[in-house]
């Protein structure tokens, strides 16, 4: 199965979603500066990025998990996954995973002044603030998705 | 083989180039607006959303022929589309054709309208790109039986 997580840009909610999904990032506790820069593609990607699918690894399931920037397009993206999948026949293939709503002030604010206007070294440590405070929340999607990977899988084998 | 063609709607340019393609339209002569308003498959697209794959039918050698739109990040859907059929190993069932270069004002005010206003505006559309459009289908036909062959 292909567990795709997207967002606005693909650089931060997304990336920390796939980097806890990929046990890079711990789902217990809180993690630093250092440990959330660690993860590929975090606070990376630029504009010309945007819709480009990052493969950000394997998990213990044997799922593939990726990463997309989709900006605002995000219901013609689902719709466009949904119907290339029963044209092409790989329905139940891939999953989409929507992190925006984990997306808060600091992170745009941030994400806006790091990627956008190129200042890294203003615009990083305040998207990495917005991260922090999420970061239980997207602990919890993963949580969500993982539990409900699994019962698909179950689903499947019975 | 499925062969998807892609506008910004979906219901536009590549609805006609893929009315040539099923051979409901000619690909040599420029038509005349009686003979859009034979499309049925258009009707039944008028409430469809941007980014639905929409099936239109079957050509002659048996391959499906589909419509999307985009919308206005073309760019960025045609690569995320192109890289999820990529990743699922689907690159060699299908064949994307890009239609968003006949785009144009006609288009978009004919399907906004609808009706006979709609019609004729849409029909002008068509009408003005219609050999470029069949070009493209037939580039696609030739690409089809290439692949078909390997």
């Amino acid at each position: 199965m292909k567990i795709i997580y997207h967002c606005y840009g693909g650089s931060h909610s997304s990336v920390t979603a796939a980097g806890i999904h990929l046990g890079l990032l711990p789902m217990d506790s809180i993690p630093n500066r250092v440990q959330l820069e660690a993860v590929p593609y975090f606070d990376e990607q630029v504009n010309s990025d945007h819709g480009n699918l990052r493969f950000m690894g394997i998990d213990e399931f044997g799922n593939e998990i990726y990463v997309i920037g989709r900006r605002n397009a995000f219901r013609e993206f689902q719709r466009l996954v949904a119907g290339f999948s029963e044209a092409l026949e790989f329905s139940g293939e891939v999953c989409l995973y929507n992190c925006m709503p984990y997306v808060n002030w600091k992170m745009v604010l941030g994400g806006f002044t790091s990627r956008r206007l190129g200042w890294v070294t203003i615009g990083r440590p305040i998207v990495v603030e917005g991260v922090r405070f999420s970061y239980l929340k997207i602990v919890s999607l993963v949580q969500n998705v993982k539990v409900q990977v699994a019962s698909n899988r179950k689903v499947m084998r019975q | 083989m499925k062969v998807f063609y892609f506008c910004s709607t979906g219901k536009g340019p590549s609805a006609i180039a893929a009315a040539i393609h099923l051979e409901m339209l000619p690909v040599d002569t420029i038509p005349q607006l009686k003979d859009y308003g034979q499309l049925s498959f258009l009707k039944k697209f008028t409430f469809n959303k941007v980014g639905e794959v929409l099936f239109v039918g079957r050509d002659k050698h048996g391959n499906c022929v589909y419509t999307f739109g985009l919308g206005r990040e073309k760019t960025l859907l045609k690569k995320a589309v192109k890289d999820v059929i990529k990743v699922n190993n689907k690159s060699n069932q299908c064949i994307l054709v890009d239609t968003c270069f006949a785009d144009n004002e006609f288009f978009k005010w004919g399907q906004r309208l609808g009706g006979g206003l709609g019609l004729f505006l849409y029909a002008k559309g068509s009408q003005s790109e219609y050999l470029k459009l069949a070009c493209t289908v037939r580039h696609t036909l030739k690409e089809l039986a290439r692949l078909v062959q390997t």
